[in-house]
């Protein structure tokens, strides 16, 4: 059964969209096939047998409707009818809000007719857009509201609201005590008998609500003319309010409520719907009786409400507010649970399916295998098939495969003859014979085989690289292999990982899987650009051990080595020995001569990459540096330094493998780094590195160097304690001595173990496996090994030293109010040296926070994913550059400002470096023949090559950039000339040698430049949005626990991590740390910037007055305020008596201008008045309670402002952090430079500034919390999503209520969240929903307009001819009577 | 002329204050003939390298300039890489003639008795 090709060929049958809506009791009738009445599930005929209407759910039973066997019979409705109407609960808060909007008599709108005329205006537009339409339904349900006299008939409606489970209540009689006499009168008339025998009731009669059972809304709802359906938002041509009343209800085919029949009873296990519905048969069933036999209305009622709860239960069974005793004895599954929740039929069926050939087991390591080949079991590769098509080129070996059969690997398991539709079983019969008869056009599936693509994920898929194509090998063993340098995309490792494999089906799937995905192609990642596969860990160590400066190999060892590039593809690759660096005595070659062989094995390959850059431990002097940590590769030979984790290793741009991948293509890439995967394990094997005690035992020197780091650290401590406890300790602005205190002793301590981590770097051997690790950054931190050997240092707990766990200490070892290091935490011992009880009770409080903290993340950043992806899924470049919405709403207009990819970017978010490629250009092409250029005839040639045609297509920008690099390079060229005096015709020829620059070289940089931009332009189809959503969620993953502070302010924390991404994307109101940097128009004073400080900060009366006292007098009483004039002076604080009598007066108090009296600039009076609820004592009382809280200056919202000095501007530059929100008013404060006062609040931003400065504050602090975790996003990914959430004019965000609002399509936001909702609220709206976003396509089943569905292939038809016109009969001559007869 | 140079001092131990000559060609040919560039393991005729107790072979790889200081000047560095043990030749101009850069070089070296 071979997969067609997918074509869109039957045109004639797209579906162009889906219409939600209400089904009428008619509808139902005609949907099904029988009226259900009986409750029974078995025949009650003796026989016992199920009965099965509405299909069949057995194998050997056929349907007895239709006669069709299980697998073809597609079920038959029923539909059962009701006595008495019932609320539909997904409806119901619809039933309410219509009832609210019509007159409860007459049925019309409650809007006045020229109300009416105007919304029939608006209602007309033939686009209204679904939000437009919900709007507007909340518009038109507000004017009914206040509608209570209907402009129709007269009558009077009240408010109508829910009461209770599924019960509705008008208020008819509630209010407008005058008008309603009328009514009221009717209504006194009706109880006056009543009253005459019960005199309670009259007192309750004003209380009387009117209750709107079923029956009531069904007849009102009927009345509803169709005129007035449209005011209702209801679209008219299919559905009547009516409907939203249930009479009437379908009951499903079997197939969606199968009967399984049970092997442990007799009988079938029912379908909880199944029940649900005999359950309301029964009950309708007692209803009909009753009704028939008279019973009293009482208990009428009490069925009716009971199968209203039923009815209700059978669409939602989690209905809250059920009454106890009505309340279901055991949970079952509605139909709304059905569809929602991750496991429901949108998510987990529609959204993703299950597929067959596909393997699941665990992966191990195999260095041997090339980077886009993954090693099959055997066991796996015969169950995986694939359905070829036998031709002439493959007719003998797919006999062969046939004659295998199924239980030899390279075999095959069915056969399918071309012409018949029957399915060959290979596993018994005679395969030699119908190997024989195989014929050109059959399809044989065979197993899977050595070079067939497959597709190889692992979970969590969080980003695109999670599922890549590769090279199937099928190898003996149980797992799956690949090469280590792979793990990274997956983020895979080897502790019992399982991952997954697919079997593409098609040819047209491989090839497009193995261009688009394949392993080779997705070296770097979208998110920056860096590469991703790479060498890592122990390939890194053989590298950095490798090309050690001492590393030497007589000739037999330097040919083993080289051999071990020899395999697979590499097998018959020509390896060229270089000769010995050294000649004499002893011929030897280096292990950098070795280690060039990876990237040009052979001289006469072509593959030149050149390099220069700093290593991890660079120290001076660039080629020289005393740790040989500078590396120089001239044309793929590598002639200074050590690779490290910067050259070798992933997230890198100076990688090697990085540039043969820019330079060279991926193969060359891929091919050189096989040949690491082989040569560094076979050098590490040889050579022996291993880890023992040894390696951990810190020698005297080192155990020295830790003792006097911890002597001085504990002395400093003890010392601010000292300072503390003598008062002399200087607090840091914004904090209390305590806080400065613990900010103080916590710096001191957590560099301790920095510390001890440099004298381990300094003091172990070299040749010290853990240190080795580290250093080339392969493995483990020199904290790592500091812990191990010296100390494991200071333990924190949410930034802070570990808390009171006891009274006023930690532990009960310590003594109360401790504040020495070893007493908060800090342990000092090693984990060789062993850890004392407490310091391992500390370091076990630091493991958990450490643990919860990844397992809180997980979830969080999990959903933050899905958020991100449901909203960008469907943006994609389009073929005029712009960034588009699959409903063709433009969200940028260039991607990322300049339409480049951010996964070709070789510069920092830039596509070309220049800088590198200028020095390449210049290895690869020596030119010693050329003559060298003067920075004149430079220019020249540069601008000349600008104006050329081939440069038309880059970009102004990208011009300019290049011109700019020339433009300097031209100066130093100058430079350099003018200072040796080049231009002398007598000057030395090794002179011409010193910043060479030949024509050639600068026409091929500029060719090689411009090419580079060409390639890094965005290809249309590409689905930025979703690249950009994993970009930014994937690296939320990785986020660790660390807490910040804002950059030299210690009291300042700002939230940041995944907390602060969350609260960006949500676009949150309330962030949790608002922060307002303001900076001065005079940022060199500090004077000025407390006085700024002073009107900015909130400053209560208290806070500057010495004393706030009751003055009582024979004659009067009053409060004395004395304010502490030295104080205001020194915080620079602009009040005056005066000014605080006005602050106090506006402050709520209920004082009079008379009532606050200024004695001199000290001191205020302010006299209470007694009113009538309380005594002059008491408001005095009260007075004194709020006095001291009373603002006289700075904004009220503001909790602090510090004065900062900005460290990058120098010493002497001071700007304002102002804690808060406010952003307006902190600008309009004077003294403020408002053009760069920002806040790192979306919605202060938006309020104040507008939606594009909401836009950019996105961008920055998204960026900002990335950079400060070390996380490298590409500034496009960041932007479309700032793009995204500022597209509709306001800033919306990544939730189900911003996700509302960007999306139109039902289904889209039915598999997002609340999913019953939406589906209900769209068919209430009638709306149509076409078919174009990525989650309906995907539900639907339908390729989407992304990728390579963005175009379509068009044909030019050829018309049809049409037919030649004939000429008529009679108009023939020959049939004409001729007239002279 | 100022020279740096990293040595094999396993194979060919230096001290402090050892005087020695040496010698740096394109060829290890007595008659100077330029080689190819190529190892041929068999070849031992007639090598320059006889008369020698240390010989490297490398690669020249970049020219330096005195970046430092405005004044005309005409000291050069050239850098040679003898797999991966560097050379750092810094002289006069006129003293570094016929060095090229990306051309392969030998090294010979013979300590001087005093």
């Amino acid at each position: 059964m071979v997969k067609e090709q997918f074509r869109e060929a039957d045109v004639a049958k797209k579906i162009s969209h889906v219409t939600f809506g209400l089904m009428s009791a008619d509808q139902m009738r005609q949907l099904g096939h029988i009226q259900v009445v009986s409750k029974n599930l078995y025949s009650q005929d003796g026989g016992r047998k199920p009965v099965s209407h509405g299909g069949t759910s057995e194998k050997d039973n056929s349907c007895e409707t239709c006669g069709k066997n299980l697998a073809e019979c597609v079920g038959h409705y029923g539909y059962v009818d009701l006595e008495l109407p019932v609320f539909h609960i997904g409806y119901f808060r619809a039933t309410v809000v219509i009832l609210q909007n019509i007159c409860k008599t007459c049925s019309r709108v409650l809007l006045q007719p020229e109300q009416k005329k105007q919304f029939f205006e608006s209602l007309k537009r033939p686009n209204m857009s679904y939000l437009q339409k919900k709007g507007l339904r909340k518009k038109i349900g507000e004017k009914c509201k206040k509608t209570s006299i209907c402009p129709y008939c007269g009558s009077i409606n009240g408010t109508v609201k829910k009461c209770g489970l599924l019960k509705i209540v008008h208020e008819r009689y509630k209010h407008n005590k005058k008008k309603e006499d009328a009514v009221m009168s009717d209504l006194v008339i009706e109880f006056e008998t009543a009253m005459e025998y019960n005199k309670e009731i009259e007192p309750l009669l004003g209380k009387t609500q009117e209750m709107l059972n079923p029956l009531i809304v069904h007849n009102l709802f009927k009345n509803i003319c169709e005129e007035d359906i449209p005011l209702l938002l209801m679209s008219a041509d299919s559905c009547r309010p009516e409907e939203l009343i249930l009479t009437r209800i379908i009951v499903p085919p079997l197939c969606i409520r199968p009967s399984v029949i049970s092997d442990l009873k007799a009988g079938t296990n029912e379908d909880d719907i199944t029940m649900k519905m005999t359950e309301i048969l029964f009950l309708n069933d007692v209803i009909v009786k009753h009704r028939a036999s008279g019973a009293k209305m009482q208990m009428i009622m009490e069925d009716w409400d009971y199968l209203q709860l039923q009815v209700a239960l059978l669409f939602n069974s989690e209905t809250s507010g059920i009454p106890l005793h009505m309340m279901p004895k055991k949970p079952m599954r509605g139909f709304t649970q059905r569809l929602k929740g991750k496991q429901g039929r949108f998510r987990g069926n529609l959204s993703g399916k299950r597929v067959d050939f596909s393997g699941r087991t665990v992966i191990s390591p195999d260095p041997n295998m090339r980077i886009d080949q993954v090693a099959v079991p055997v066991h796996v590769a015969k169950i995986l098939t694939y359905p070829e098509r036998v031709n002439y080129a493959n007719l003998s070996l797919m006999k062969k495969l046939v004659t295998n059969g199924c239980d030899s690997h390279p075999g095959a398991n069915f056969i399918l003859q071309r012409g018949t539709n029957l399915k060959k079983f290979l596993k018994y019969g005679n395969r030699a014979k119908i190997a024989n008869e195989l014929k050109v056009g059959d399809i044989v599936e065979r197993h899977l085989l050595d070079r067939d693509i497959v597709l190889f994920n692992r979970q969590p898929s969080l980003h695109k690289l999670s599922i890549q194509a590769f090279y199937a090998k099928v190898m003996p063993h149980r797992t799956f292999r690949f090469n280590e340098c792979c793990c990274n995309p997956f983020n895979a490792d080897f502790d019992g990982d399982e991952m997954n494999l697919h079997l593409p089906q098609t040819e047209e799937a491989k090839a497009e899987a193995i261009v688009l995905m394949g392993s080779k192609s997705n070296i770097v990642t979208p998110r920056n650009g860096e590469p991703l596969i790479a060498a890592i860990q122990d390939f890194i160590t053989g590298g950095y051990l490798l090309t050690q400066k001492d590393v030497f190999f007589d000739r037999a060892k330097a040919c083993q080595l080289a051999s071990a590039i020899l395999s697979q593809m590499d097998r018959s690759t020509k390896v060229e020995l270089p000769p010995p660096c050294i000649f004499k005595p002893l011929k030897m070659w280096s292990g950098k001569q070795i280690f060039s062989l990876i990237l040009r094995p052979h001289q006469s390959s072509n593959v030149k990459i050149n390099l220069r850059t700093k290593g991890k431990n660079y120290t001076k002097d660039e080629d020289l540096c005393i740790k040989d940590s500078f590396v120089v590769v001239h044309n793929s030979d590598l002639l200074a330094g050590c690779m490290d984790k910067g050259t070798l290793g992933s997230g890198s741009k100076n990688n090697v493998f990085y540039l043969l991948l820019r330079d060279y293509g991926e193969e060359a890439a891929a091919v050189s780094l096989s040949r690491l995967a082989r040569l560094c394990p076979a050098y590490l094997s040889n050579r022996g590195f291993s880890i023992g005690i040894g390696d951990v035992t810190p020698g005297l020197g080192l155990l020295q160097a830790k003792q006097s780091l911890l002597d001085a650290g504990y002395s400093k401590c003890i010392e601010y304690i000292q300072e503390l406890k003598e008062n002399r300790l200087k607090s840091q602005p914004g904090c209390s001595p305590e806080e400065t205190l613990e900010s103080m002793i916590l710096k001191e301590l957590s560099v301790i173990r920095d510390h001890a981590g440099n004298a381990c770097l300094r003091e172990l051997h070299k040749t010290n496996s853990p240190l080795t690790m580290a250093v080339c950054g392969s493995k483990g931190s020199f904290i790592n090994i500091s812990q191990m050997i010296a100390c494991v240092g200071q333990q924190a707990i949410s930034g802070k030293r570990v808390p009171n766990g006891f009274e006023d200490r930690a532990l009960p070892h310590f003594e109360r109010h401790a504040k020495d290091p070893a007493a908060r935490g800090f342990v000092s011992n090693s984990f060789y040296s062993g850890l004392t009880p407490t310091e391992f009770f500390f370091h076990t409080m630091g493991g958990r926070e450490g643990l919860v903290d990844t397992a809180v993340k997980t979830a969080e950043t999990g959903y933050m994913q899905r958020r991100l992806v449901k909203s960008l899924e469907d943006l994609c470049s389009q073929y005029d550059l712009t960034v588009r919405n699959s409903m063709g709403e433009i969200v940028q207009f260039v991607f990322g400002g300049d339409g480049l990819d951010p996964s070709c970017m070789e510069g920092k978010d830039k596509p070309v470096d220049f800088k590198r490629i200028m020095e390449h250009t210049q290895c690869l092409h020596p030119c010693q023949k050329d003559r060298n250029l003067n920075g004149d005839q430079l220019e020249k040639i540069v601008k000349a090559a600008l104006d050329l045609e081939e440069f038309r297509d880059c970009s102004g920008d990208f011009r300019d950039e290049l011109l700019e690099f020339v433009a300097e390079f031209r100066l130093q060229l100058d430079t350099t000339h003018n200072k040796y005096k080049m231009e002398q015709a007598d000057s030395p020829e090794v002179l011409h040698q010193l910043k060479r620059v030949t024509a050639t070289q600068v026409k091929e940089f500029l060719v090689c430049c411009r090419n580079k931009f060409m390639r890094a332009k965005i290809e249309p189809g590409t689905a930025v949005g979703a690249v950009a959503a994993q970009s930014i969620g994937e690296p939320g993953t990785q986020m660790t626990l660390k807490t910040f502070h804002f950059a030299g302010v210690a009291s300042m924390n700002i939230t940041q991590g995944v907390p602060r991404i969350k609260e960006i994307i949500n676009a949150s109101k309330n962030i949790s740390t608002p922060i307002i940097t303001a900076h001065l128009e005079n940022d060199l004073d500090p004077e000025f910037a407390r006085v700024v400080k002073g009107r900015i900060e909130k400053t209560l009366l208290g806070e500057v007055s010495e004393y706030i006292e009751e003055v009582f007098l024979p004659d009067d009483c009053f409060l004395l305020i004395k304010l502490d004039l030295d104080r205001i002076r020194l915080l620079k604080l602009e009040v005056t008596s005066d000014s605080i009598k006005e602050s106090i007066l506006t402050a709520k108090l209920k004082l009079k201008p008379m009532n606050v009296r200024v004695h001199s600039n000290a001191i205020l009076c302010v006299a209470p008045t007694e009113s009538a609820k309380s005594s002059m004592y008491y408001v005095l009382q009260q007075l004194k309670q709020d006095l001291p809280k009373v603002i006289i200056k700075g904004i009220t919202s503001v909790q602090r402002a510090v004065i900062h000095v900005d460290e990058a501007k120098g010493d002497s530059c001071y700007k304002l952090l102002v804690e808060g929100n406010n952003l307006q008013s902190v600008i309009a404060t004077p003294g403020v430079k408002a053009n760069d006062t920002k806040s790192n609040n979306t919605y202060e931003a938006e309020k104040t500034l507008g939606i594009e400065a909401a836009r950019s504050t996105i961008i920055n602090e998204v960026v900002y919390t990335m950079v400060n975790h070390g996380m490298n996003i590409d500034i496009r990914h960041i932007m479309l999503l700032a793009d995204l959430m500022t597209c509709r004019g306001e800033v919306l965000g990544i939730t189900r209520f911003g996700l509302a609002k960007m999306k139109e399509s039902v289904l889209m936001l039915a598999s997002f969240e609340k999913t019953a909702d939406h589906l209900y609220e769209a068919s209430y709206h009638g709306q149509k929903d076409a078919i174009c976003g990525v989650s309906e396509c995907i539900i639907m089943g339908i390729p989407m307009s992304i990728g390579t569905g963005l175009f379509k292939l068009l044909h030019k038809a050829e018309k049809d001819v049409s037919p030649s016109r004939r000429p008529l009969l009679f108009d023939k001559n020959e049939f004409h009577l001729s007239e002279t007869q | 002329m100022d020279l740096i140079l990293d040595v094999n001092t396993q194979l060919y131990p230096v001290d402090l204050g050892d005087k020695f000559r040496m010698v740096i060609a394109t060829s290890l040919r007595e008659d100077g003939a330029p080689d190819d560039g190529e190892y041929d393991p068999e070849e031992s005729v007639s090598s320059r390298a006889t008369s020698f107790e240390y010989v490297m072979y490398g690669k020249v790889y970049r020219f330096e300039g005195d970046e430092s200081g405005q004044e005309p000047g005409s000291r050069l560095a050239a850098y040679v890489s003898y797999g991966g043990l560097l050379m750092r030749l810094q002289g006069d101009a006129n003293n570094l003639h016929g060095f090229e850069v990306d051309s392969h070089v030998y090294l010979f070296m013979k300590k001087l008795a005093f």
